[in-house]
């Protein structure tokens, strides 16, 4: 990996909830990795798992606990309001429900102008709508949405709607959120469709967070598989779709059913997801991995490359390896 | 076509509707008021004092003769004017309160909260009693002392309603792309709580307009001679026996405002469910 | 070989309209399926196509502004739209179950699980203790651990998949010889997803219910059903077993939806969506194709004839490009 690529670098991330009783609750714990420039990148997992949480950590809308995010083709900018306001800029985030995700009470036209307000982009009121049009257009929008109410548009149209918000002001790097799972399968094949045509045209990074495998592993370069709070496995798609090597990963791609594909390797994971707040000791999986071994209990273990750029938290890799 | 169409869906609440005609009732008065009164007010005619309604004076005259539906337009005039007045004291010192406490939580919370709950501790007419006792009668000391009263009704609806907005997705998202404190909360919340703010301060004027006739009423509010549905109605009621008609004009006054207000939040905050 | 099996649940042109600005639109527009004993049928479609108001039918559970226009629903050879309100209340429960998405609202917050799926059976029937026991048995068969301490738990004590199994047992103590599941599995995790999928499945072959499956997900469809049913705007488009209808589909929609779903095998490829929306209630068209507007292979006749489901290679469609064979 050659330095200059990395776009958006996360090392020991770390955020903490205050939970009852003042326990902590860890939703995202001692995270590494780090995110290329133009690439999208999948974060997979279940819900509770932190996803989300690392979504908005990484576009600054959550303070770390510890650990850090760090942008390499712009500066860091805590503590200073036009540094951050620049990264304000550069970074986007798109939420999933683009019916609580738009302000209802504010014309299209107006929410897709706010941002270059916001940064004192453009001369004057006709320059800017002139841009709000052009991106509208790039979404498959026409003029006759600006003056138009959210309430007016079906969910599609409000999410093309909030894709426009974020990109007019020409980011590089965007935070899809579980963009499509609100959507219906083929309204969500419309907007996928249309992110992967913007990433081409606008060479725009994606972190696409969803929980579901088949939408991540269509549209992602690399995929991060999550589990209470940390990465389990990471690699690129081929790797983990073809030889995925964590229990959970293959627990995922068993369960996540392709009307397609037969089912590859019928593993049914028995119990529930545990709470964040009552994370086992060990690896985390361990209260529901089928092939649990006493060391599993007691250590909890480490991102271990596998081959290059295949990472695998299991302690049956490392069994393997030494 | 377009436009007319929210309008249509306000006036098919019966509620709103019936509000409406009523307070348009008084206001037309007011208005009326401005252009045409047929005697001074003030003017005093003891030869015709507790006349019925006759073509000279087509409410009758009270206790000195004065003409009643004069006083009657410009005591309209004092309700209006005290209602908004103290509509508008509680929506402008209230709403930023209570969207400071909602919107940033935590210590700021809990001061402003502090200090609303200490005052709606108070009765409220009580406090007026004491701000009009220490200060004096007057109009602006009638506003003042209901107009705090007012205060805390605001800050705790606009206290809920940006509590309720201020991690919603699309705050965050606008947060997301730098935009500021201020902008979040003039652009993006405030004309969403706009509904609720309305049936309150609705709901405010009514409270107002009766609380103002209230002590006019026991002889804090408006000073004699002006008019005023409170200082009426205390006046009338020693003539009850002689004048029924006297006692009756400005309770229905007072009903119309008071009702019609009422109806009109009642009807607002079923039209901002539906 | 389906001939054979007695037909449990039969609609037969089911038209369900509301009233909105003065017109009928329509929500169901002439539905027949027929559903067999131990069978799992899917009726697959995406959100407003009137799948569950088909399903609500079945269960006299329409909204109050719905009307039924036409057709007729028979269950056991027994006509159920002219029921009286206590025939009704007879067959929910006993007859027809139906679970619904969201697991946590389908419970009541305050009372103890096992209460919950007692009372059901109290409700048709069943003594006292003889409801106990079989509640107890039944949270068995739903997979669920040391049922002795959860029969007196409550709903929040639980997670999304157990309470959906406590939904499932609450549905099934009576022995209904039909079960509607409205997405049951949409609101849950996928690892859960496929443990509640496996319960659906394995209940199906012991206590043989027929299951009525209503998804938009045609991958869990495709795991779970043996036969279905797609949707669109009120009407059926296409239907037949499963394999064929997703290896071999012959309606534009029913292909739209199949290039709709992302996959790793299309990677780098742009996925064939249908371009447009579903229309709202009002803007349907009364007569001609419902998805004349959003077809890529439309004809001048797809606008003012509505299509007949007409057999081809083993399964039923509804669509221009297939005439009937003269």
């Amino acid at each position: 990996m050659r330095q200059h690529d990395i776009l958006v670098e996360c090392s020991q991330l770390v955020k903490e909830y205050k939970g009852t009783r003042n326990k902590p609750v860890r939703a995202v714990h001692d995270l590494s990795f780090s995110i290329r420039q133009g690439e999208t990148f999948g974060l997979v997992g279940e819900s509770g798992c932190g996803k989300s949480t690392l979504g908005q950590l990484m576009v600054r809308l959550l303070e770390p606990t510890s650990g850090t995010v760090r942008y390499t083709n712009f500066q860091d900018g805590r503590g200073n309001r036009k540094q951050e306001k620049a990264m304000r800029k550069e970074n986007q985030i798109i939420f999933q429900d683009p019916y609580s995700s738009i302000n209802p009470r504010k014309r299209i036209g107006w929410l897709v102008e706010e941002p270059l307000i916001i940064h004192g982009i453009g001369k004057d009121a006709q320059e800017r709508k002139a841009m709000v049009c052009s991106i509208l257009k790039e979404v498959g929008l026409d003029d006759s949405y600006l003056d138009r109410w959210p309430r007016e548009l079906s969910g599609g149209q409000r999410q093309r709607v909030a894709i426009a918000i974020a990109l007019i002001l020409n980011p590089s790097f965007v935070v899809c959120d579980e963009v499509v799972s609100a959507l219906d399968v083929s309204v969500q094949a419309q907007v996928l469709n249309l992110l992967q045509e913007l990433q081409e045209k606008f060479g725009l990074t994606y972190l696409f967070i969803s929980h579901n495998l088949q939408v991540v592993s269509y549209l992602s370069d690399r995929i991060g598989v999550m589990y209470l709070g940390g990465l389990v496995e990471m690699g690129d798609t081929e790797q983990i779709y073809h030889h995925c090597l964590h229990p959970y990963t293959k627990a995922l791609f068993s369960a996540s059913v392709d009307a397609f594909d037969s089912v590859k390797e019928d593993l049914l994971l028995s119990g529930d997801i545990p709470s964040p707040s009552r994370s086992p000791s060990g690896c985390p999986f361990h209260t529901r991995c089928i092939s649990c071994m006493k060391r599993c209990i007691e250590e909890n273990p480490s991102m271990v490359e596998v081959s290059p750029g295949h990472f695998c938290a299991c302690h049956l890799i490392q069994g393997m390896n030494t | 076509m377009k436009r007319n169409f929210p309008l249509r869906r306000y006036f098919s609440n019966i509620h709103f509707a019936i509000g409406f005609y009523m307070v348009m009732t008084v206001v037309s008065l007011m208005i009326l008021g401005f252009f045409y009164i047929p005697y001074d007010p003030n003017a005093i005619d003891i030869a015709h004092k507790l006349q019925g309604a006759t073509t000279a004076h087509i409410l009758g005259t009270d206790q000195l003769g004065r003409d009643i539906f004069s006083r009657v337009l410009v005591g309209t005039r004092v309700s209006l004017l005290i209602g908004i007045l103290v509509v508008g004291f509680g929506v402008l010192i209230g709403t930023p309160l209570g969207a400071l406490s909602g919107y940033f939580g935590g210590k700021t919370d809990e001061v402003i909260m502090k200090v609303i709950d200490t005052q709606m501790a108070f009765p409220g007419i009580l406090l007026a009693l004491m701000i009009i006792a220490v200060f004096g009668t007057s109009l602006q000391n009638t506003v003042l002392a209901l107009g705090l009263m007012s205060i805390p009704r605001f800050t705790r609806i606009a206290r809920s309603g940006f509590m309720k907005y201020r991690n919603a997705e699309f705050v965050q998202a606008s947060r997301a792309r730098g935009a500021s404190h201020a902008r979040i909360l003039v652009l993006h919340i405030l004309p969403n709580i706009v509904p609720e703010l309305l049936v309150t301060a609705s709901l405010g004027f009514a409270s107002a307009v009766m609380s103002e006739a209230g002590l006019s009423y026991l002889g804090l509010g408006m000073q004699p001679p002006n008019p005023s549905f409170g200082k009426m109605l205390s006046e009338a009621q020693n003539y009850i026996l002689q004048a029924w008609w006297y006692v009756l004009i400005p309770s229905v006054a007072i009903s119309l405002l008071v009702m019609g207000f009422n109806l009109l939040g009642d009807g607002l905050q079923s039209i901002n469910q539906q | 070989m389906e001939k054979e099996r007695k037909a449990i649940l039969e609609i037969e042109h089911l038209h369900l309209d509301y009233r909105i600005g003065g017109r009928f639109c329509h929500a169901v527009h002439d539905v027949s399926l027929t559903i067999h004993s131990g069978e799992i049928l899917a009726l697959v479609g995406e959100s407003g196509c009137g799948k569950t108001q088909t399903a609500l039918a079945c269960m006299g559970l329409q909204p109050e502004s719905a009307h039924i226009g036409k057709g007729k629903i028979y269950f056991e050879g027994r006509e159920l739209l002219s029921q009286s309100k206590q025939q009704w209340n007879t067959l929910r429960g006993k007859g027809i179950s139906m679970i619904f998405q969201e697991p946590m609202t389908a419970l009541n917050p305050l009372v103890k699980v096992g209460k919950q799926i007692e009372e059901n059976g109290r409700n048709h029937g069943l003594g006292k203790i003889q409801a106990r026991e079989s509640t107890l048995s039944m949270m068995e068969k739903v997979g669920l651990p040391d049922v002795g301490r959860l029969y007196s738990s409550y709903p929040h004590q639980l997670s999304g998949g157990m309470r959906q199994r406590i939904i499932i047992a609450m549905a099934l103590i009576n022995d209904p010889p039909l079960l509607i599941a409205d997405e049951p599995t949409t609101a849950l995790d996928v690892t859960i997803q496929k443990q509640i999928m496996s319960l659906m499945k394995t209940l199906n072959k012991e206590l043989g219910t027929a299951i009525m499956l209503i998804s938009h997900d045609l991958g869990v469809v495709s795991h779970l059903c043996d036969y279905v049913h797609i949707m669109y705007a009120g009407t059926i488009v296409e239907n037949g077993p499963v394999h064929m209808i997703l290896n071999k589909p012959l309606h534009p929609y029913t292909k739209g939806l199949l290039g709709s779903i992302p996959s790793y095998g299309k990677k780098d490829q742009r996925l064939d969506s249908i371009a447009g929306i579903v229309p709202s209630l009002e803007n349907r068209p009364q007569v001609g194709c419902q998805f004349y507007n959003r077809c890529t292979q439309r004809m001048a006749s797809c606008k003012n004839i509505s299509p007949h489901a007409t057999m081809r290679d083993g399964h039923m469609v509804a669509c221009h490009l297939y005439p009937e064979e003269a």
